[in-house]
């Protein structure tokens, strides 16, 4: 045989010809030592490709980024739930309504934390996004934290003083991991959020109010707080002086 | 006509996350590119999600986060060109290609040992061809799944691969004066 397989041999590697032509290929390669030789490297380098090749292994943090941005996108969002719901759920539709208003700031070059942190509230209350953990045992959901953001929240058990914990979440505001505890006050959520800030002093709560959801910052021994929810405000301040005292 | 929800698309798209983010860094070339390419691809698909008519998932999702890398590499390029090879991928000089004849399979594997060689390799081949030898090295992609992702006739998926992989030994071959050196 006089011609070379060239690329075809590229084909018969892969499995990729019919029956006739596979065997017309294995002729060739019986008869032609150059062929052959060819053949052996690239079997030797589909196999070095296959050992140190990895898949790529998308983090949660991605995920969690890619979620987010394609439920804002959702055109469909607001037509379910109203369908779903009716009259019950007209607070939920205008958190829902809010985040809109909030999300276009988010774009800015400098971001505002009370907004993110609201729209961080606004999207755990859609249709399961409020815990990726769901326990009320603290000590279920402070491991679950463990090697999914880099820090170990404190995460106080207030069941006795009414605010049963009801789980854990990973969540982002801007581009940082956060823990999101969810404390259950009637039937209130509410969204603390915390991260470690070095920089942050120690400082007493400070409260905020955005179309109805009411927010709460503090930061003690380089953690900061944020605590977030529709219920009052006098209940939310009281939830967060039970959370500076069992976790200093 | 309804627009499928956010989670209607999740289902359909998530499972092929690793994927996109496998085709996106190999022509991103890093991983805070690589993820914004899928996002950027996701949204996209999320949009045209309505008017998806079947077909293979994945092939419809890589071509449209093939897509997306390739405008980051336009992006990328007017800002700093990079120099590579020329447009069908020869090497400016032959010359290393008989000593590459020499070479046995042995001797190559032995040399490609690291990953961190063969990831360097790789990034050194024009992003035509380190598509397709991601594609059908690491996603065990079909020919006929890459002419679709790629927008190629088969023939030409069988040549790419022919010419990625050529040069990907000589590549490999070049970096062992240096590594025996260390």
């Amino acid at each position: 045989m006089s011609e070379h397989l060239g690329d075809v041999l590229h084909a018969y590697v892969d499995d990729e010809l019919g029956t006739e032509r596979t065997l017309d290929v294995r002729a060739h390669l019986a008869a032609c030592a150059q062929c052959r030789r060819s053949y052996e490297k690239v079997r030797a380098l589909r196999g070095v490709l296959q050992r140190t090749l990895r898949p790529a292994e998308p983090s949660p943090a991605f995920l969690r980024r890619l979620r987010a941005s394609l439920r804002r996108a959702d055109p469909s969002r607001f037509r379910r739930r109203a369908e779903r719901v009716g009259w019950a759920a007209v607070p939920l539709a205008a958190a829902a309504l809010l985040t809109v208003a909030v999300l276009p700031g988010l774009r800015g070059p400098r971001a505002d934390l009370t907004g993110e942190v609201v729209a961080a509230h606004l999207r755990s209350l859609q249709v399961d996004h409020l815990t990726d953990v769901a326990s009320s045992d603290r000590h279920t959901v402070k491991p679950w934290f463990q090697g999914k953001v880099p820090f170990s929240p404190p995460v106080p058990d207030l069941r006795d003083q009414g605010y049963p914990l009801e789980g854990g979440r990973l969540d982002l505001v801007g581009d940082r991991p956060v823990a999101a505890l969810v404390y259950r006050a009637r039937q209130h959520a509410i969204n603390v959020l915390v991260w470690p800030d070095p920089e942050a002093r120690d400082s007493a709560p400070q409260a905020e109010t955005r179309g109805g959801i009411h927010v709460l910052h503090w930061s003690s021994q380089g953690m900061t707080w944020w605590a977030v929810s529709d219920v009052n405000a006098e209940e939310l301040q009281r939830l967060a002086a039970l959370l500076r005292e069992a976790a200093p | 006509m309804v627009h499928p929800s956010a989670e209607e698309f999740e289902r359909f798209a998530l499972p092929h996350a690793a994927a996109a983010l496998g085709l996106a860094r190999a022509l991103a070339r890093n991983d805070a590119d690589a993820e914004d390419v899928v996002q950027e691809a996701f949204m996209r698909a999320f949009q045209y999600f309505g008017g998806y008519s079947g077909g293979n998932p994945r092939a419809w999702l890589l071509s449209i986060v093939r897509n997306a890398g390739y405008a980051l590499l336009r992006r990328r390029g007017a800002a700093q060109p990079v120099p590579e090879l020329d447009a069908d991928g020869d090497s400016p000089s032959d010359a290393g290609s008989s000593e590459v004849e020499a070479e046995t399979p042995e001797s190559l594997l032995a040399r490609a040992a690291d990953a961190e060689a063969v990831h360097a390799a790789l990034g050194t081949l024009p992003p035509e061809f380190r598509e397709v030898v991601v594609l059908r090295e690491l996603e065990q992609c079909s020919y006929k799944e890459i002419a679709e992702i790629a927008h190629i006739p088969i023939g030409t998926v069988m040549s790419r691969l022919s010419r990625g992989r050529r040069l990907l030994q000589e590549r490999l071959a070049e970096r062992a004066p240096l590594r025996a050196a260390r």
